[in-house]
């Protein structure tokens, strides 16, 4: 199946059918050679690290290993002729997989609480915050293309910038109070922390900060003067306007984060997994 | 018709457009979104900002949004009802709205705001009502403000290259702490059996430093506390297997001892032996796909020990020299010492304390009750031992016969006394009827099987006679007593019995677990069987029957096979510890003489 050019349908089909499935088809021609010539072994043997065939799912698994994390390296390699890196991503996930199965054979599904199990473990976790990126790849950037503000985050900063500047404009008219209030919303600004990780693990609702907002506004409202209102009124929609574009910007940054966050567990994890295999091997080797 | 909408628009050079709107529902929607029926064009107004409903013939203003924006009659309101006219304020418009008659329309008139008039408005003049401090002048400066770069995913401490490093510091640090805290249990590929367990800390105990790959733990590490018979290892072509090679540890208790058919055949598929024919066989792979058949041990005279299969036909013979005939004594109404009774398999063979196997037939436990060795009816109960070569025989029958002849002639000798013979005399009566008697008992014994009496030793066994002995008198006993002396020499043995003890020495078998089979379910032939030569053992087709793969009773090597030879099993470890020193390790490798 040709995936359609220029759409995202097209970006996902590249990366999961890369090549007419190349890799999809290697990966199940793989898991089922796998799967064969270990029915074999364990109706030969007992199933060990330590035998002929145990040892050649090791370095089976190492040698997938280096190539899994040669990713790392071959995407900052502009200049590499060594296959396309949407190629490479590719191979990447599924050969990924396929170490989930190696690993458990090299070891004859035996597993205990040591240094060897905790290798595998990290593999784990790896493998797992990878397919969790993988989904992420798949789903955020089409939410993101069809969010609500239409905007893309720079275009919001933009905006905000701008309905700042039309607040700063109305307040150098008003009176004192409404610079005070303008004050506010640029101090707001001004001390805004860092704040990429928590809006992860936060729901964003623009409707319910806009409500929050509002009513914040209407408390001062009821505080002002009725001659002020007018003035009260055109600031408090510029505020509302801003409060939204800014909820519109950090629902996005959160869905862009996604894909940013999961590679803080994979891309540690994986060179953690690496410390904790080349225990094994010390250990292995020693005995 | 509630609603009558008047939209003034101002037109350049003072003109006005005025655009009339009718609404027939009971609701009029006002906002900046385009869907409201009054459509507000400011920032300042919300999306739906507020409705006005007719209810009851009255209307009533409703403030939908938290944020009240909304006054009538300069008083900010959230719901209110409309008096006869007034105005309503939203953002920068300023709404008229008026109602004659209660049953008129409600007719609402606002102007539609220029580009411009969005702008600032002229500063209202009232001051602000409360004492607010005034702002540094820097606070009305000009700024760019960063919002993307505050929702990025950023951390001081909080990147890859950070977590990567504390993550192998942990890894590897965390090693080194369980190392030096001896839980060297943490680095053990899999679990250890449950008889290792107590030097599960300390791997130097059977494992040397740096070896190759494929190594195993050397032999010496087992042997410093196990035995290990060999596995006739003087017929192997290479050396025996390493120990480790087939008890594999760290893989769990079932791995190290009950171990899989696969070790067996790493050497059985394609044995390499010195002797042909010992085993039978040399490629095998499963007990049903090639297992040959059983074999047992024949010795012939001038020929070496052979193996032979059950299923050799005329070669499988049992060389036992002792006369059974399993048909005979099956057969019902046997007379037995108290009247016809049925024997039974039991009756003779009997299985020893553990079950597994048959104790030998003896002669005094399983055939003496109905063949006695009793020789002179004129001595009732008293019988020649059994066992004993036939001097001994011989010599019991003289001195029982002595007793009996003083006994019977003992008031004479009250009377006469005892006549010490002179040299060259004439020879006692008593000897003579001694000697009389017993070659008449010997001949009853000795001879050829007729009735009740007669043959009885050679009823069960086979007697090498002397050459030129007479058949009848057995013992080729002469009538002179110088012939006599020098035919002790020549009285005929008895020939070795031979039976034996284990016909299948290489395997082991389990009478009791097979208890719930009757005997002749697998030893088939023997109700019929009529001579000693007859091999009575089940081949391998009657196990078959229910030990086959894949739904059978088990198959494996083990369940009939052992690897070592047990019959040289030696003490375990001859440098035996005291517990601590033991738990210590100090029976590792290392302490243990090498060669040993």
């Amino acid at each position: 199946m040709k995936a359609p050019n220029g759409s995202l349908e097209a970006a996902k089909g590249t990366l999961l059918m890369y090549g007419s499935s190349r890799y999809l088809k290697g990966a199940v021609a793989g898991a089922g050679a796998l799967f064969l010539s270990y029915s074999y072994y364990v109706r030969t043997t007992i199933p060990s690290g330590s035998t002929a065939w145990g040892l050649v799912y090791g370095w089976m698994g190492l040698g997938a290993i280096l190539v899994l994390m040669f990713l790392g390296i071959r995407k900052r390699w502009y200049f590499s002729r060594l296959g396309t890196l949407q190629g490479w991503t590719s191979a990447h996930v599924y050969l990924g997989l396929l170490t989930l199965l190696i690993i458990p054979m090299h070891a004859g599904f035996q597993f205990g609480w040591d240094v060897h199990t905790l290798a595998y473990v990290l593999l784990v976790v790896v493998v797992l915050s990878g397919i969790a990126g993988l989904f992420l790849y798949l789903t955020v950037p089409g939410v993101l293309t069809t969010h609500e503000s239409g905007m893309l985050p720079d275009k919001l900063e933009a905006e905000i910038d701008q309905v700042l500047k039309e607040m700063k404009q109305l307040a150098a008219a008003e009176p004192l109070v409404f610079q005070h209030l303008y004050e506010e919303e640029a101090r707001r600004y001004r001390e805004l922390t860092s704040r990429g990780w928590r809006i992860l693990f936060t729901r964003i609702d623009p409707s319910a900060i806009l409500a929050q907002r509002m009513h914040e506004l209407r408390n001062q409202l009821v505080d002002s003067l009725v001659a002020d209102q007018e003035g009260f009124s055109r600031f408090a929609g510029l505020v509302l306007r801003r409060t939204e574009l800014e909820a519109y910007l950090a629902a996005q940054m959160r869905l862009k984060n996604g894909l940013q966050a999961w590679l803080y567990v994979h891309v540690p994890f994986s060179i953690a997994m690496m410390a904790a295999v080349s225990v094994h091997l010390l250990v292995v080797l020693y005995y | 018709m509630p609603f009558v909408i008047i939209a003034k628009e101002k037109l350049g050079r003072g003109g006005e457009k005025i655009r009339t709107t009718e609404l027939s529902g009971p609701t009029l929607r006002i906002g900046r979104g385009t869907d409201n029926d009054l459509h507000l064009d400011d920032h300042s107004v919300q999306l739906h900002h507020a409705v006005i409903q007719e209810e009851d013939e009255r209307y009533v203003l409703r403030d939908r949004n938290v944020l009240s924006l909304t006054s009538v009659n300069d008083m900010p309101v959230t719901e209110t009802v409309l008096p006869e006219t007034g105005t309503i304020r939203i953002g920068p418009y300023t709404i008229r709205f008026a109602r004659p008659t209660p049953a008129a329309p409600l007719t609402i008139e606002y102007e539609v705001l220029g580009e411009d008039e969005h702008a600032v408005e002229a500063p209202l003049s009232m001051a602000a009502p409360r004492e607010l401090p005034p702002l540094p002048p820097s606070s009305m400066r000009d700024e760019k403000f960063h919002a993307v770069a505050v929702y990025t995913l950023r951390g001081r401490y909080l990147n890859k290259t950070a977590i990567a490093v504390l993550a192998v510091l942990v890894v590897w640090g965390g090693s080194v702490l369980v190392y030096a805290l001896g839980k060297h249990v943490m680095f053990m590929p899999g679990s250890i059996s449950v008889k290792h367990r107590l030097f599960a800390n300390n791997c130097a105990h059977c494992h040397p430093a740096w070896q190759p790959v494929f190594t195993v733990v050397p032999d010496k590490a087992c042997l410093s506390c196990h035995s290990g018979p060999p596995h006739f290892s003087e017929r192997a072509f290479g050396p025996a297997p390493q120990c480790a090679s087939c008890h594999v540890e760290h893989k769990g208790q079932a791995a190290l001892v009950a171990l899989d058919d696969s070790t067996c055949l790493r050497c059985h598929a394609d044995l390499k032996v010195r002797e042909p024919r010992i085993p039978i066989t040399t490629a095998i792979h499963s007990f049903m796909a090639d297992h040959p058949e059983f074999a047992i041990s024949v010795s012939r005279v001038g020929y070496p020990v052979q193996r032979v299969g059950l299923n050799e036909g005329k070669q499988v013979v049992d060389s036992a020299a002792i006369k059974l005939n399993h048909r005979l004594h099956l057969k019902p109404d046997l007379m037995g010492p108290d009247g016809p009774e049925q024997l039974s398999c039991a009756s003779c063979h009997q299985a020893d304390p553990q079950g597994a196997y048959m104790r030998p037939v003896k002669y005094e436990k399983d055939c003496m009750r109905c063949h006695l060795l009793d020789f002179d009816e004129r001595l009732p109960g008293k019988t020649v031992p059994h066992g004993q070569p036939p001097e001994e025989v011989d010599r019991f029958l003289r001195a029982t016969y002595a007793v009996y002849y003083l006994l019977q002639h003992q008031p004479d000798l009250q009377t006469q006394g005892l006549a010490r013979r002179l040299p060259g005399g004439p020879r006692p009566q008593e000897k003579a009827w001694v000697s009389g008697m017993v070659e008449g008992s010997e001949r009853l014994l000795l001879g050829p099987i007729g009735s009740k009496t007669k043959g009885k030793c050679v009823l069960c066994h086979v007697l090498d006679r002397p050459e030129g002995a007479s058949p009848v008198t057995a013992f080729g006993r002469a009538k002179t007593d110088a012939r006599m002396v020098e035919s002790r020499a020549s009285f005929p043995a008895v020939v070795k019995t031979a039976m034996p003890e284990r016909w299948l020495p290489y395997s082991n078998f389990d009478h009791k677990a097979h208890g719930q089979l009757k005997c002749v379910a697998c030893h088939e032939a023997a109700p019929l069987s009529e001579r000693t030569k007859d091999v009575l053992l089940p081949g391998i087709a009657s196990c078959q029957s229910c030990h086959f793969e894949s739904g059978g009773a088990r198959t494996q090597c083990l369940t009939c096979h052992g690897y070592h030879d047990r019959s040289e099993t030696q003490m375990p470890g001859d440098q035996p510890y005291p517990i601590e020193q033991f738990k210590q390790g100090q029976n590792s490798p290392q302490s243990i003489p090498v060669g040993r």
